[in-house]
């Protein structure tokens, strides 16, 4: 009632000091992807992953207010447009926009991946062009998730992946599937790490990916697609999975890449963070604990029905496209930024420079689904929820809470 | 003219949101929906175009059988003078109690604008304004109208602001329902539009927003809290000029609720004239407001504010930051633009401008970035802070199909759009609701097909019959019948095969159907045959029951449907005979025979 309203107003009144900049807004569903169609951040992908009814992906152009001229606009418009959108009956759980060949990607849980393009005739439109089957998709167990990347240094190269020994990648100029060297490996064959769960797979530079799998202790492999060998290996150091009643004994990992200082930092479901030397990997250049506040608890339900997911489904790490801050969700109810900057390899434990509560503030039991960084705005983060709400956000920098 | 076709006609040369007009003939009749003024323009674009109805050789009020206005806005409400005053329109007229109170206010304040401030002629005057009201029936939220003998109305809450009404039509079997603008998510004053599942064979939405995402409404008052006190920060003062009646009301219930919280002491203030009205038609209006300032109501005033104080002109020149509320919106004179002569030139200061500045006025000026302004001959420098915020209430694409799931209509109709294509959203609402969704152009006509009702009477021995035979329908409103229809003296009556007989001496014939399947049965005896036959034939057939009725010869219990055995030992055949009554069973009993029971003996 309206001591509700009181508390949703106080954490409003406080985000006058806290931020430079903050705008909500409520999707017509949640997502799962934040996905930038453009690298001026002018637009972005989002996709709907409901398991009851169809499911769609949408582009939304960002509001006059968040794009470089509007900054200075009184009359500036802070509305999303949404430019175009597709409809498909699967979840999405990943999306790639691969502009150069003038396609997205979806990914669900399916064996496939799927690539949208713009009608010609109703530019709003995205319809389902082509869909790419993975490799040895036979023996892959169906709960997981389809991974998918992208790399501007081979434009016309998708990268796809459900466990390790399914990892295809296709050239968009035939949408067919490249024969490549490491599929003959182990990589390829039916070891046993080829079927365990597979947490990460990201390019980290032309022709290198860092693939992240493991079932209780975490991996971390270096291919390169041209060799037949693993060129590089590590353990992820971290603690004994906690054993929840309600979640599945695994833990989970999330990756992420900075391709300028070339490292790959790695978080766990138990709250650490690791950061490896992405060519190299050996040994983690720091390993520490993330300070954080209460564990999140994801009940399942709200106002859009999704797949049931596990709290560790919706970890998520990214670095800054510019220095050396991460952004993480997916442990609490909200996003932490931390600055890697000032780690080393005795750090212990750190603490974030700056949290947004405003998922849970504005919308109580709303959980973090994932976050991306502006591209070009510094300090400025885009956050969505379980209950379809988008935040954009900017922090005030002097803060160092 | 296809009295089960709905037509509709949006009025008004252009494309142009902002100036609703929508014609809708359904039945027969012919109602207007909105009558609205386009404020950008100055001649005579700025009403609808008429002309449509004028050209079908009959007056206004032999062609329209009743207006209906769904809210205050001007541009929804702002040509209803023009059209009873000086078109000649006398008929009835619609709205809400809120609505007729509020209308003539913006009515008259902006016709003092046009004629007044910018001299035009061919305008309506005060008298007309008031002799248009006269006209008006207000009617009641749920409350069923009639207008006439065929036609009724039914008007539902829409939010959006004050009095907004959301209307269903309905004549016999058709009906239409507009929304006018409508508002899905509540705010701080007002409750979120409600229809109930009303099914109208098309709903008639705004589309100004089906492609956008607004920002939450909290995050627009976060942004004017933002403003405001950055200002009061640097000692600064603020003038926001308020127009629209609510708009003071929800910003006032912000402040005040800031300012208690962070403890400020800043004053702040609203001079007298509309926003005083505005406090005294929400004490009138507060069934229309949302159940949590009802509720308010009942421990306190809501509207006496602990922080908010009536303005005196005095005021003006204090030192130190306050706030003030004052009239008119667009700084087109009054309070509001007397204080801004004073303010303007210190950078301290801020104007933040809550909504849309008509062409002409100082506001539109302002906020289109004028550095200097002429007010009374003087000379001002705009050097203070200039802000604008929208807080309008639309209902956005997500609004929109929410609102396509409360009513479920049969075709929905987005008007005032942009009409860059909308092609994803059609899909949508196809996908999710199964429904066509219609974009016209404006100027263009859309008809809709409706699916035409025949009413007949049933006699009462078809109905006892029917009812005896047990049919269950899973659906309350469609159940199979079988009768005869009869059309006599103009009337349709469903009757009882019975009483065809006996009333028209009509005699009825039996169709019989037969089909003769033969069996390679050598070698099998007879009376073995038979029984294996039976066997065969109600495996088959678990739901019937086969029961053997003489010698070879057997048949399904309670239908028309046997079966005999004829020809010899070496070469038997099946004799399926039925009735026309069983004819459907009988052609499945006899494919199901066939393709099966060879193999079966």
């Amino acid at each position: 009632g309206f001591a509700m309203e009181g508390l949703k107003d106080d954490w409003l009144f406080d985000s006058l000091y806290r931020y430079e900049r903050l705008h909500m807004f409520e999707l017509p569903h949640s997502t799962r992807c934040l996905e930038w169609a453009d690298r001026d951040g002018t637009s972005l992908y989002v996709g709907g992953f409901s398991d009851k009814h169809t499911n769609e992906i949408e582009m939304l152009e960002l509001p006059e207010a968040l794009q470089p001229q509007g900054l200075e606009n009184v009359c500036a418009h802070t509305d999303f447009k949404i430019t175009c959108g597709g409809l498909t009956k699967p979840p999405i759980t990943a999306i790639k926009c691969v502009s150069d060949m003038n396609v997205v990607a979806t990914a669900g849980t399916e064996t496939c991946v799927c690539l949208w393009m713009r009608d010609p005739d109703n530019t709003d439109l995205l319809t389902l062009h082509t869909s790419l089957p993975l490799r040895n998709d036979q023996s892959i167990a169906s709960s997981r998730p389809v991974l998918l990347d992208h790399t501007p240094d081979t434009p016309s190269w998708l990268l796809g992946a459900k466990t390790a020994g399914s990892a295809t990648v296709w050239d968009l100029n035939s949408n067919l599937p490249i024969s490549l060297p490491i599929h003959t490996h182990g990589a390829g064959s039916s070891s046993s790490a080829d079927h365990s769960p597979l947490h990460g797979i990201k390019f980290v530079g032309p022709q290198l990916c860092v693939v992240c799998s493991g079932k209780d202790i975490g991996s971390l492999v270096l291919w390169d697609l041209r060799s037949p060998t693993v060129a590089a290996q590590a353990q992820v150091p971290c603690s004994t999975p906690h054993r929840d009643k309600t979640q599945v004994t695994t833990t989970s990992f999330a990756l992420s890449v900075d391709r300028a200082t070339g490292r790959v930092v790695v978080l766990s479901a138990q709250g650490e963070v690791s950061v490896f030397e992405a060519r190299k990997l050996g040994t983690a250049l720091c390993s520490c604990t993330l300070n954080q506040g209460q564990k999140q608890s994801y009940t399942g339900g709200g106002r859009f029905s999704g797949m049931r997911t596990t709290a560790a489904a919706n970890l998520c790490i990214e670095f800054s496209c510019s220095g050396t801050k991460v952004a993480v969700s997916g442990l609490t109810n909200g996003v932490s930024i931390y600055d890697t900057g000032s780690w080393s390899s005795s750090t212990q434990e750190v603490s974030p420079m700056f949290t947004h509560t405003g998922h849970e503030a504005e919308c109580p039991g709303a959980v973090v689904l994932t976050h991306t960084w502006h591209p070009v705005f510094a300090d400025t983060v885009l956050s969505a929820d379980s209950e379809g709400n988008l935040h954009a956000w900017q922090w005030k920098s002097q803060l160092d809470k | 003219v296809n009295m089960a076709d709905i037509k509709v006609v949006p009025l008004g040369a252009g494309q142009d949101v902002g100036r609703s007009c929508i014609l809708v003939s359904m039945g027969g009749k012919n109602v207007m929906f909105d009558c609205g003024m386009h404020m950008g323009y100055n001649d005579e674009r700025r009403f609808p175009d008429f002309s449509y109805i004028t050209g079908t050789g009959q007056t206004c009020t032999e062609f329209i059988d009743c207006v209906i206005i769904s809210h205050f806005h001007l541009d929804h409400c702002g040509a209803l003078p023009y059209f009873t005053e000086m078109c000649g329109y006398t008929g009835p007229i619609y709205m809400t109690q809120p609505t007729k109170a509020i209308c003539p206010i913006l009515l008259e304040d902006y016709r003092k604008i046009t004629v007044e401030k910018k001299g035009e002629q061919n305008f309506f005057t005060s008298q007309m304004i008031k002799d248009c009201m006269k006209k008006v029936i207000t009617v009641n939220l749920h409350q069923t109208v009639q207008v006439d003998g065929d036609l009724e109305l039914k008007a539902y809450y829409a939010g959006h602001v004050l009095g907004a009404a959301m209307f269903q039509m309905r004549v016999q079997n058709q009906s239409v329902v507009y929304t006018g603008d409508y508002n899905m998510t509540p705010d701080r004053h007002l409750g979120s539009a409600w229809i109930d599942k009303c099914t109208p064979d098309l709903l008639i939405t705004e589309s100004t927003y089906a492609t956008t995402i607004r920002d939450s409404k909290r995050c627009r008052e976060r942004d004017f809290l933002k403003k405001v006190h950055e200002c009061m920060e640097r000692g600064g003062k603020v003038l926001i000029p308020v127009f629209a009646l609510g708009r003071a009301q929800e910003l006032c219930i912000l402040l005040e609720s800031f300012w208690d919280r962070l403890n400020l002491k800043a004053p702040i203030y609203f001079t007298t004239g509309i926003t005083e009205k505005a406090n005294h038609y929400y004490k009138l209006f507060i069934t229309w407001t949302n159940q949590k300032i009802r509720s308010t109501f009942v421990q306190r005033n809501m509207f006496d504010f602990k922080h908010i104080k009536p303005f005196d002109r005095s005021y003006t020149d204090q030192p130190g930051p306050m706030v003030v509320f004052a009239t008119p919106g667009m700084l087109h004179g009054g309070q509001s633009l007397q204080i801004f002569k004073k303010w303007a030139e210190d950078e301290k200061n801020m104007l933040i401008m809550p909504g849309y500045c008509v062409a002409g006025t100082i506001g539109q000026k302002i906020l289109s970035g004028k550095k200097t302004i002429e007010i009374d001959k003087k000379i001002v420098n705009v050097k203070l802070s200039v802000q604008y915020m929208s807080f309008s209430a639309h209902a956005d694409a997500k609004g929109i199909m929410q609102l396509i799931r409360q009513a479920e209509p049969r075709n929905v109709m987005l008007v005032h759009g942009e009409y860059a294509k909308m092609e994803f959203l059609k899909q949508k609402v196809l996908q999710e609701f199964g429904v066509n969704c219609f974009m016209p152009a404006n100027g263009e006509t859309i008809t809709i097909e409706t699916p035409p009702v025949i009413l007949a009477n049933m006699s009462r021995l078809l109905l006892k019959r029917t009812l005896e035979k047990g049919f269950v329908s899973s659906s309350k409103r469609l159940c199979p019948v079988e009768g005869i229809l009869v059309l006599k003296d103009e009337r349709l009556e469903v009757v009882a095969l019975s009483e065809v007989q006996s009333e028209y001496g009509l005699v009825p014939h039996q169709l019989k159907f037969s089909l003769v399947m033969s069996l390679d049965t050598r070698s099998i005896p007879l009376l073995e045959l038979t029984e294996k036959l039976t066997q065969a034939a109600q495996k088959l057939l678990p739901d019937q029951k086969v029961v053997q009725l003489s010698g070879s010869t057997f048949g399904l219990d309670s239908t028309s449907i046997t079966m005999e055995l004829t020809g010899h030992e070496s070469a038997q055949n099946l004799l399926i005979t039925w009735g026309l009554q069983d004819e459907r069973l009988g052609d499945i009993v006899f494919s199901t025979l066939k393709r099966n029971l060879t193999r079966l003996l």
